[in-house]
């Protein structure tokens, strides 16, 4: 009577080899869905950019660089010109040089050091300790050694998205804290769906006494306090990294869990369940094959909410300075110390806040979009 | 001919689907007189419903209307919704199948009721209260003052629907379109209902659209009637004369959809199959704040049943007279205490793991074959699902081979086995879900309402199947309806259940022709059975 029964009808009647399950028509309409495909290409470029960008970045996270500490964002490269001269003269002042004709051509310099006793070629170390200049090497000595020629190149460097206050290119801090982000996103997801879909279903499924055991002890780790829970964690083991999976993961669960019970009691009375037991597939069989597979919708549709949320809570914890630890870092852990830079250096925290506001948003998207195609209303 | 209040012309109904646009409805013509009584006939997705779906504005967002459809001359198709209010609601009303879900459970019927009057209308609080008691009194509402201040959860399924035409009515419609308004209900409810209406039509002088594919209550109540296939009136005409002389094959078809003929009984000698004595399902209700009140509901009250090889037994009654979940007591789906004993064994002691080789020689078919079949498996591994469990030894080559040779059993494309159940039609999933059924090679099959969720062609063929596979296995089935039609071409026996207890069995020809129960009377008479060796004077009705 619905357009829905004519098309299955259609559909019914045209002949296909093979049929298209749920699951691959729900794709088709996710497909369809504008917001859901951009957010997976942003995510999916977001992804790229932080698994890929480290090695292609010509900073490592963790290099400091004691000239260009808070450098704003520029597509200029460092040092600017007109800060070459003034950078070599701090320089060769710490050495008790004085300086005399510094010139610059192209990728290379010349600098011509002068002192009253002969100058040891060792001094160039002062040159090359600054991150402006590379290779100073003495092309001529003159004076009996009291004026020295230097020349090397001078160092471009790019920082596009600045750097921060102790003078880390921010853009591959943003990379590596996104790795971290998305990983514990991820990592803490998969555990708490492991756990909480077999301990959901089972607890749905076996109903009565079980069941109300089962999520009353769910009921008692609801009420502890996360941030006492983790804190006591971290005293116990130390700080370490799989120690937030571990933290994120086993309090994430019990969401999942209520959710999988809340679906499996609801399955547990369609008839292709009860048409199951009838032909005495025990209960296994019937959580493997029709309680979990129908599970899937609801169940993907809550991962991709519960990303951004673990995502959220990493950084909290890291803001807490219970995260990550120095100098690996997360997007949580940028912000937070943009947080604290917000009227010297904005663009420290503009910069991780884009991606992960980028990413938050796709993963909504997705989610949103995910949940439209698999409702089961519309089939 | 009286004035026409609805002219349809060349009215057509496209949806946009992912598949392409669909067309629901290929421009048709039709025409209500005031004061007449009008069915629209057809099968599911014949556009029927999609018609009136269309004349009301009331098409999913997907759907696009085309053609012309006036009201006492003026076109309102394609109206915006304010213009088109002023006629919807107010001088072509609609009532729909579901009753339960037609009223907003959070509001009292008095208040569902007097909102649109106050609103509509401009009655003040008392007097559009006043309107209300009145209307529930016309549609037989007993004591309508106090049922103002029920919840719809506080009424039954019929006196929803007695609700939902009163509401239909608060503005003296013209016309009144009811979209099936009584395949939701039971049989009984069913036949008051279509009594009050075709009453009101004659107090109030309304004209009637009626849609259904039930051809029982269009022959009684329905003036003329338009027929319906896939979106085209294929036949109209005066009621009578259709009827009798149908010139349409696909009219012809339906007419003799009802399903006929009578199984052969089994041979005297042929052994016991399941024996049950005093079962009894109780379902305890815990009450108060901390369930320390208890309230026995007895569901199935004392039931005794034997089943031959061959035999089929017919268990009739109402929704809620137990019979599904005798079926499932019996089967030890449900826990229940008793006696019974498949052939030699007594089931009742057994637990589940012991219960499970057994479930091979006894098999269940449901009534809804949309929710019967899990929809993340291929038909193929819905059908040998019972294979994995029975005979575990099985390659998967052999499954599937013996999934093609179950499909066939049950007259379905084998090459369609890899298909996932949403691409089935109701009919062709019902044959899946009894093939599940059968590739066991059970003794007994319990077929719960197998037919109910059907169209009528359809339930013809699934019948015709049921017997077959019958025959040719020597199944023994409890056969659960509430439609006698069926159960008269399936049974050798029927046991009719009310409130838990058998009132009356008997074979056929007993309880068709010579019922002892003024129960079974009237669940005879509101069946509008069309007398084909019953008697006649049940189906005749007011009406006519």
């Amino acid at each position: 009577m619905t357009d829905g029964t004519l098309a299955t009808d259609a559909a019914a009647a045209k002949p296909a080899p093979a049929g298209r399950s749920l699951f691959a028509l729900a794709m088709r309409r996710l497909l369809r869905n504008r917001a859901a495909v951009a957010g997976s290409i942003v995510l999916a470029l977001i992804t790229l950019f932080c698994v890929a960008g480290p090695w292609l970045s010509p900073h490592p996270y963790d290099r400091v660089y004691r000239s260009y500490v808070a450098m704003p964002p520029s597509l200029e490269l460092y040092p600017k010109e007109s800060a070459l001269a003034g950078a070599m003269g701090e320089a060769l002042e710490r050495a008790r040089l004085a300086m005399a004709n510094f010139s610059v051509d192209g990728d290379s310099f010349r600098v011509t050091l002068r002192s009253d006793r002969p100058i040891d070629p060792r001094n160039t170390r002062y040159i090359e300790r600054l991150d402006e200049f590379a290779d100073p090497r003495v092309v001529e000595t003159l004076d009996d050694g009291r004026t020295l020629v230097v020349a090397g190149r001078v160092n471009r460097q790019l920082f596009l998205m600045g750097t921060d206050r102790s003078g880390r290119d921010l853009m591959t801090r943003i990379m590596v804290g996104g790795r971290i982000s998305l990983l514990v996103g991820l990592l803490a997801t998969f555990v708490s769906l492991v756990i909480g879909v077999a301990y959901g279903a089972i607890a749905g499924f076996a109903g009565g006494r079980i069941d109300n055991l089962m999520m009353r002890f769910v009921d008692v780790l609801y009420s502890l306090p996360f941030v006492f829970f983790v804190i006591l964690l971290v005293v116990y083991f130390g700080r370490d990294f799989v120690l937030i999976f571990v933290a994120i993961g086993a309090v994430e669960w019990l969401d999942m869990a209520r959710i999988v019970r809340g679906q499996t009691l609801a399955l547990k009375r369609r008839e292709f369940v009860q048409a199951a037991e009838a032909l005495g597939v025990g209960t296994g069989g019937i959580l493997r094959r029709h309680v979990v597979p129908n599970l899937l919708g609801p169940v993907v549709v809550f991962v991709t909410l519960m990303v951004p949320k673990i995502i959220l809570l990493e950084s909290f914890l890291s803001f807490l300075g219970l995260g990550v630890q120095a100098p690996l870092t997360s997007w949580g852990v940028l912000i937070s110390e943009g947080a604290a830079n917000i009227q010297s250096a904005p663009y420290l925290i503009i910069f991780p806040s884009i991606f992960f506001v980028a990413t938050l948003f796709a993963l909504n998207f997705i989610g949103d979009g995910l949940r439209d195609a698999l409702d089961p209303r519309d089939r | 001919m009286a004035d026409t209040v609805l002219s349809v012309r060349g009215l057509s109904v496209r949806f946009e689907t992912e598949s392409g646009a669909v067309e629901a409805v290929k421009g048709i013509d039709l025409d209500v007189d005031a004061g007449e009584t009008v069915a629209i006939v057809g099968e599911s997705g014949s556009g029927k419903s999609q018609t009136m779906m269309a004349v009301m504005g009331l098409l999913a967002r997907n759907g696009r209307a085309d053609g012309s459809v006036r009201y006492r001359g003026e076109e309102i198709l394609g109206l915006p919704a304010r213009a088109l209010n002023r006629y919807r609601g107010r001088k072509i009303t609609m009532i729909f199948q579901e009753p339960m879900t037609s009223l907003d459970p959070l509001y009292r019927i008095g208040e569902q009721i007097a909102e649109p009057l106050m609103r509509h209308a401009g009655l003040s609080r008392t007097a559009a209260r006043r309107r209300a008691v009145e209307l529930l009194d016309l549609v037989h509402i007993p004591d309508p003052e106090r049922r103002l201040a029920a919840y719809p959860h506080e009424l039954s399924g019929g006196q929803r629907q007695r609700v939902m035409i009163a509401m239909a009515l608060a503005n003296d419609p013209d016309i009144l379109i009811a979209d099936e308004p009584t395949t939701a209900l039971d049989v009984t409810v069913q036949a008051r209902i279509l009594e009050l209406l075709s009453e009101l039509k004659a107090r109030l002088g309304m004209a009637i659209v009626f849609i259904t594919h039930d051809l029982g209550i269009v022959r009684r109540f329905a003036d003329r009637t338009y027929v319906m296939k896939s979106g085209e009136v294929v036949e109209s005409g005066a009621t009578g004369t259709l009827f009798e002389r149908p010139r349409h094959d696909y009219t012809r078809m339906l007419i003799e959809a009802e399903p006929t003929g009578r199984k052969s009984p089994p041979p005297p000698d042929s052994p016991t199959v399941l024996t049950a004595e005093d079962v009894r399902v109780v379902f305890t209700q815990h009450e108060g704040l901390f369930g320390r009140r208890r309230h026995d509901l007895r569901a199935v009250d004392g039931v005794d049943l034997t089943v031959r090889r061959g035999e089929t037994v017919g268990v009739v009654g109402e929704s809620g007279s137990g019979k599904s979940t005798l079926g499932r007591a019996l089967l030890r789906l449900m826990p229940a205490a008793g006696l019974v004993r498949y052939e030699d064994r007594a089931l009742m002691p057994l637990d589940r793991a012991a219960m499970r080789p057994l479930r091979r020689h006894m098999q269940l078919v449901f009534q809804d074959p949309f929710g019967s079949l899990s929809p993340r498996l291929t038909a193929g591994e819905i059908v040998t699902e019972g294979l994995l469990v029975h005979e575990p030894g099985l390659t998967r080559a052999e499954r599937d081979r013996r999934a093609a040779s179950a499909f066939e059993e049950v007259w379905l494309d084998p090459a369609t086995r890899h298909r996932f159940p949403h691409e089935f039609s109701g009919g062709q999933r019902q044959r899946i879900a009894i093939a599940r059924a059968m590739i066991l090679k059970p003794a007994l099959v319990v077929l719960d309402e197998p037919t109910s969720a059907l169209d009528r062609s359809v339930q013809k063929s699934i019948v015709e199947l049921l017997r077959h596979l019958q025959e040719k296995h020597g199944l023994a089935y409890i056969f659960i309806s509430h439609d006698l039609a069926v159960v008269r071409a399936l049974s050798d026996e029927i046991m009719v259940m009310k409130s838990g207890k058998v009132v009356e069995r008997g074979s056929v020809e007993a309880i068709f022709d010579k019922p002892r129960e003024a129960y079974t009377r009237e669940l005879i008479a509101a069946a509008f059975l069309d007398g084909r060796g019953v008697h006649m004077e049940a189906a005749a009705g007011p009406g006519l």
